[in-house]
């Protein structure tokens, strides 16, 4: 079978299991983000996916063939045919930059004309080629990734692995390379792994994000799905702000909230089994506020309460409401014309199928 | 697999060399060497054999006068080392026990080592060509050893430190506290020259071994060899040299303010001895050198250095005072009694001068 | 970066071999590199460790065991006066070199004294002149009668006896605390340098006086630097072998070392020299065992040419004073010496005077051309010095990577064995490496290799010190990146760990070519006719009288000292401008 596998892959150190147990697979020419936050063990799988870490338990499989396997290393990282980009560049110094992009293609052995040809080739890719006869001491940060860039390129690998590749750039960078990241992808259609714990990056670049937490992976889709269709609560507060709201079911589309009177509807799909612990999850921008006892339009859920603070910013205004008897707040998110001042009652106004139930349950 | 094999198989191989290397050193005896009289063959057997290495206890200055005089006339080349007389005795012993085997022919100025040597059994028997100059009282009866030359042990004074009234007559003087920091001594655990004195003190009536803690109470400088000592009279460091022979002082002593004295009490006088190592490893070249030793040519070299030679047809350079000289009083050491005395007069200056 | 452990590679089974042969063969196919690292450092180090036990625990003449050796040394006044002897000389050289080498560290350090980079150069600089060099050129300038300086003395106070007495135990003292205070010189310079100069503008801001400041932050903060330093210069007073060698015999006093080469004279007692050794043995063991308890692993010279901002204290009036009292010190230690041997290694004979009539090339001649143990030393020497420091800084810089990537399993035993050297005095270790290649299965003795591994052996630590620092600052994914374009770990190792080490290990060569060119106390009891060194042929000149000869030799090592050291640096410095980086 073509492409990336990883199955019930484990890693310990000291005892400590790091990554736990995780499957995942990357069809050929697909971009995968492996996102989360530091200590989520992403990077350690990238790393097991590279061999240069061999894995406590699991399989690392490359189109059908077995690359790990249960605490060996059954092909050493040389020969995976891979190439990796790291976050301090790993650009080596003591070497100009043609001779590092032209160090992993002088490996396989080409005539030295064609080497010239691909190293040259990968510079111009990445914009590099007026420098090549530098010193990365000589290069900007931004450059140096370039660098990076082009050497993971020109060997042509059958998988590319990004380990948090921008997190040394500065912001403005870090924008202009994401969409240089992607373009290249969509250039060479190389499948490829891809490190970070920025969620911007993983939505710009990727066909598809693996979402980690704790060692395990929480949810995989695509950008829209993870956001539109957060599992769980971990991933929907992961991909953007979300309002969370414990709750039992009552029917498999109503739940009564636990800290508020009241009720809330939920899309027909949901089918929660009755009696059931969950929490709903929407998003700021989903709901908007209107004058307390005002109507309520067709398919929305409303919540009462009393706004606690209210922030302009510009583009939109950014409000916090207490709940109606009720300890609980929520964050609401509205157009700059919508304007009320603190203290003044209001409803927040959701549409049902923006209210989707999440589990607590990291496990899958 | 095959890229690591290759590593493992180079790592192996590195490391096999270095035991390899540990393997060499070892010489395997010559059999023909055994013979005691000089083969016909011999110089071409040792021109094949291309060097020959001296353990040569005595100054550089003769050592390589020698080692010239004998390359140019075999073309074998000379690897002379330069120790003090108990030096060779020492690094001789501690080779042939950890069985290494680098000398060819062992020279010192003390014929009291041969006897030790013969005795362990450390030297080839060799019947000299040039052995009929000899009288036989100057070679060992089995022809494990020869006596090159003799030295002559006296003092010396800096002309310019000490007034012509002052000088010393003798030994028995050196005990007077006016030569405090003036005297200059030579270890007898390094120098085998440094010994010969002391015994003779120890076997003249009224000195003793007890003129050592006198002299000792003077603090002298303690030289290693009995050059250095000479070498502090000359620089003016010391005033007087109590051990040196009459080598150092002709061949050191040109030109620089110093001067003999004759001890009163006699100048002990020793015979040197040179053989060829058992275990020699290049042992013709070793018995051609030994014969270039007591030839004619290199026994005139030791006398125009004013070595005091015993074979019949050399001549003495002019200024060279000779033995026969009316003013001397020789003591001869005997070689078998001084071997006996050696260990207890090196024992017993360590003990007075503490080191 | 993640920590990084070995990944594991597993072989097909050998067929037909079972048990622990097989596991031994495919632990070493498995992990050819530290392996062989490991059972290279443990052939090295433990021989020469064992035998030394063994003999000092034997009956003389090789039968039984017994303690009566060490009765012995304990008990005989002679062993015990030189084992007293030599921690008198220890305490002192410590306390003076710290004494001597804090003012001009400080005033380096910390103050505007005009030339500072030159003092600095010149005091770091006058590692160059090996200790028994120094005690020879003393020997000339302070000869209690022909010295030089005595001489001067006499001749313009009319005095009738000199200033100076070379052949003392003062005089012992001062030539070792000439020869060692350049290294308490370089810590201290070094840690006042790294004393941050915020933490000391806190104190300022905070309302503390100046002496406050010093008293309160830099003082305890160089502490560290100054017990370091004591305890590495007493460690290489008590172990040195040439300046004793050549002031203790003459004045009739022995120093351990000293002794224990005596007892090695014929007729030798190699049991009680062993026993002997035990005392050194301890000493240092114990010594480097408080510095690791209280000093931590920075005691040793870890130099980082961290170049901050720093704040010079003004001097104002007293600068002349700073200035002269560190020109003094080099004058003394530096200047003097090297000037004596220049001229006696110039002089027909040097005690006769200044005059021109007394000058010469002929010495030079004699020794370059005429006399032939100088030549086959000179080429020893240089291959020896040439091959240790290789071998060191290889062995050095595979024993860094094994150990700071984890490679094996155990590989802390590693920098233990590679460090255990360090309390091995030369002399003892010599002492142990006689007994270990002069007798089967290693018969080295008698040939340049043997002290090609006391070199290596004795010098492996200052290697690993340089090498350890420099690996340990290479960020692991610069070598991750070579294996996953393509490289094993043995071409990553060559063509990117190593070249990018290239700082650590070549300041790692020059150093343990340049101790090793100026080795003496293992070589004078290793060496042969066939593995004459150039310290030894100026020993042997030294003590046959001929001041002028080794004067001459003297300055030949000096001479290729310098020209190596120079080249290294160059080639150093060059590298670190091209790389700038980070």
């Amino acid at each position: 079978m073509d492409g990336l596998e990883i199955s019930q892959l484990c890693k310990n150190f000291d005892e400590t299991p790091v990554v736990d147990r995780i499957d995942l697979s990357v069809r050929s020419g697909e971009f995968v983000s492996l996102l989360g936050p530091s200590g989520c063990g992403k990077t350690t799988t990238l790393r097991m996916i590279a061999g240069l870490l061999g894995p406590s338990a699991g399989t690392v499989e490359l189109d059908g063939r077995m690359l790990s396997r249960d605490g060996t290393l059954l092909v050493p990282p040389e020969r995976r045919n891979m190439s990796m980009i790291f976050q301090s560049y790993a650009v080596w110094p003591h070497k100009k930059v043609f001779d590092n992009v032209a160090f992993g293609v002088r490996l396989r052995k080409l005539p030295a004309a064609e080497t010239r040809r691909r190293v040259l080739s990968a510079l111009e890719v990445v914009k590099m080629a007026h420098l090549a006869d530098r010193y990365p001491g000589q290069l900007s940060g931004g450059q140096q990734q370039r660098v990076g860039l082009a050497r993971a390129l020109a060997v042509e690998p059958r998988v590319l692995l990004m380990d948090e590749p921008l997190s040394n750039l500065d912001a403005s960078l870090r924008e202009e390379m994401r969409f240089e990241i992607r373009r290249i992808h969509d250039e060479f259609k190389i499948t490829t792994v891809y490190v970070t714990h920025d969620i911007s990056e993983a939505i710009v670049a990727s066909d598809r994000i693996a979402l980690m937490n704790g060692g395990r992976i929480e949810q995989v889709g695509s950008p829209v799905e993870l956001y539109e269709n957060p599992r769980t609560s971990f991933a929907a507060g992961f991909i953007g702000p979300v309002n969370l709201l414990p709750a039992t079911a009552a029917g498999p589309d109503v739940v009564e909230l636990s800290e508020y009177p009241g009720s809330l509807r939920l899309p027909a799909d949901a089918k929660v089994p009755a009696g059931s612990k969950v929490t709903v999850a929407f998003r700021p921008h989903d709901a908007t506020l209107a004058a307390a006892g005002s109507p309520v339009p067709g398919d929305h859920n409303v919540l009462d309460g009393t706004v606690a603070r209210q922030a302009y910013v510009g583009h939109a205004r950014d409000y916090v409401l207490r709940l109606a008897a009720s300890e609980r707040t929520i964050r609401v998110i509205t157009p700059p014309s919508v304007d009320f001042a603190p203290g003044e009652a209001v409803s927040a106004l959701i549409p049902v199928p923006r209210c989707r139930p999440v589990s607590d349950d990291t496990r899958p | 697999m095959r890229s690591r094999n290759r590593r493992l198989r180079l790592s192996v191989l590195l490391f096999a060399a270095v035991l390899v290397a540990a393997g060499c050193g070892e010489a395997a005896p010559e059999p023909g060497a055994n013979k005691v009289d000089r083969q016909d063959d011999q110089l071409a057997k040792a021109q094949d054999e291309g060097e020959v290495t001296w353990y040569a206890g005595l100054e550089q200055g003769l050592v390589d006068k020698i080692a010239a005089g004998f390359e140019k006339k075999t073309g074998i080349s000379v690897d002379a080392i330069r120790l003090g007389g108990e030096e060779a005795s020492t690094r001789l012993l501690q080779e042939n026990d950890a069985g290494v085997h680098l000398a060819d022919v062992v020279y010192t100025g003390n014929e009291g080592n041969f006897v030790d040597f013969k005795k362990r059994g450390l030297l080839a028997p060799y019947r000299s060509a040039e052995v009929s100059h000899f009288d036989k009282a100057y070679y060992d009866e089995d022809l494990t050893y020869y006596v090159p030359y003799a030295n002559r042990f006296w003092m010396v004074y800096n002309t310019n430190l000490v007034p012509e009234s002052e000088v010393p007559k003798g030994y028995a003087d050196l005990a007077d506290p006016k030569w405090s920091g003036a005297l200059a001594i030579s270890h007898p655990g390094y120098s085998v020259g440094a010994a010969i004195v002391p015994f003779f003190w120890s076997q003249t009536d009224g000195l003793g071994l007890d003129l050592m803690d006198k002299i000792a109470a003077n603090k002298p400088l303690i030289n290693q060899s009995v050059h250095d000592s000479m070498a502090a009279v000359i620089s003016g460091e010391r005033k007087i040299a109590v051990v040196v022979n009459d080598a150092g002082f002709y061949t050191d002593g040109k030109g620089a303010p110093v001067k003999a004295i004759y001890p009163a009490e006699g100048v002990p006088t020793s015979g040197g001895g040179v053989g060829v190592a058992k275990q020699a490893p290049h042992p013709y070249a070793a018995r051609e050198l030994l014969d270039y030793i007591m030839s004619q040519e290199g026994q005139q070299i030791m006398a125009d250095e004013s070595r005091t030679v015993f074979r019949d047809d050399v001549k003495y350079p002019t200024g060279y005072v000779p033995p026969t000289s009316g003013d001397q009083n020789l003591y001869v050491v005997d070689p078998a009694k001084f071997a006996a005395e050696h260990d207890e007069i090196v024992a017993h200056f360590q003990k007075v001068f503490g080191v | 970066m993640a920590t990084v452990t070995a990944p594991e590679v597993r072989e097909d089974p050998a067929s037909g071999e079972t048990g622990l042969r097989r596991r031994a063969r495919s632990a070493l196919q498995r992990y050819p590199l530290p392996l062989v690292t490991a059972l290279v450092l443990a052939v090295l180090v433990l021989p020469p460790l064992g035998w030394l036990l063994v003999l000092s625990t034997r009956v003389e003449g090789g039968g039984g065991l017994t303690l009566a050796n060490f009765a012995t040394v304990l008990s005989d006044e002679r062993y015990l006066g030189a084992i007293g002897r030599s921690l008198y000389i220890g305490w002192f050289v410590g306390v003076l070199c710290i004494v001597l080498s804090a003012p001009a560290a400080w005033a380096v350090a910390k103050t505007d004294m005009p030339g500072r980079t030159t003092v600095r150069v010149l005091i770091v600089g006058s590692f160059v002149l090996p200790s028994f060099l120094g005690a020879l050129a003393w020997i000339l300038l302070a000869g209690p009668n022909a010295g030089i300086l005595n001489r001067v003395y006499r001749a313009v106070t009319g005095a009738s006896s000199g200033l100076f007495n070379i052949y003392t135990l003062g005089g012992l003292i001062f030539v070792i605390t000439m020869s060692m205070y350049p290294l308490c010189f370089l810590l201290l310079s070094t840690a006042l340098e790294n004393v941050p100069a915020d933490s000391e503008d806190a104190a300022t801001i905070l309302g503390a006086s100046g002496r406050k400041v010093a008293l309160s932050i830099t003082i305890p903060l160089v502490t560290t630097a100054v017990l370091g330093g004591f305890i590495l210069v007493f460690l290489e007073a008590i172990s040195v072998f040439g300046p004793p060698a050549m002031l203790a015999i003459p004045s009739g006093f022995h120093v351990i070392t000293t002794q224990i080469y005596a007892l090695l004279q014929y007729p030798q007692h190699l049991e009680l020299a062993a026993a002997l050794s035990m005392p050194l043995l301890l000493i240092t063991l114990l010594l480097v065992w408080l510095q690791r308890r209280f000093i931590g692993r920075r005691g040793y010279v870890t130099v980082t040419g961290k170049s901050g901002a720093r704040r010079a204290i003004a001097l104002g009036k007293w600068k002349w004073l700073a200035v002269g009292y560190c020109w003094l010190l080099i004058v003394v230690s530096l200047v003097l010496p090297v000037a004596v041997l220049l001229w006696v290694a110039l002089s027909k004979s040097w005690g006769q005077g200044f005059g021109l009539s007394n000058l010469t090339l002929d010495n030079f001649r004699y020794v370059l051309f005429d006399y032939r143990p100088a030549r086959s030393a000179l080429f020893n020497s240089l291959t020896l010095a040439i091959l240790a420091a290789t071998a060191a800084s290889v062995l050095a810089a595979l024993i860094s990577y094994v150990t700071s990537r984890r490679l094996v399993r155990g590989h802390q035993i590693l920098p233990v064995l590679t460090m255990a050297p360090v309390v091995l005095p030369g002399l003892v270790l010599a002492v142990g490496l006689f007994m270990t290649y002069a007798r089967p299965p290693f018969v080295l003795y008698g040939t340049i290799w043997v002290l090609f591994i006391a070199f290596v052996t004795k010098f492996l630590p200052y290697a690993y010190i340089n090498t350890s620092s420099a690996i340990s600052s290479l960020d692991t994914d610069l070598e991750d990146a070579g294996r996953i374009m393509g490289a094993t770990r043995t071409r990553t190792l060559a063509r990117i760990v190593f070249p990018l080490m290239k700082g650590g290990i070549m300041s790692a060569w020059i150093l343990v070519f340049m101790v090793s060119l100026h080795e003496l106390s293992a070589s004078v009891l290793l060496y042969t006719s066939k593995s004459r060194v150039l310290s030894i042929v100026l020993l042997d000149l030294q003590s046959d009288g001929r001041y002028e000869d080794a004067a001459v030799v003297g300055i030949l090592l000096l001479a290729v000292t310098l020209v190596i050291v120079g080249i290294g640096y160059r080639v150093i410095g060059k590298d670190i401008v091209n790389m700038r980086t980070n």
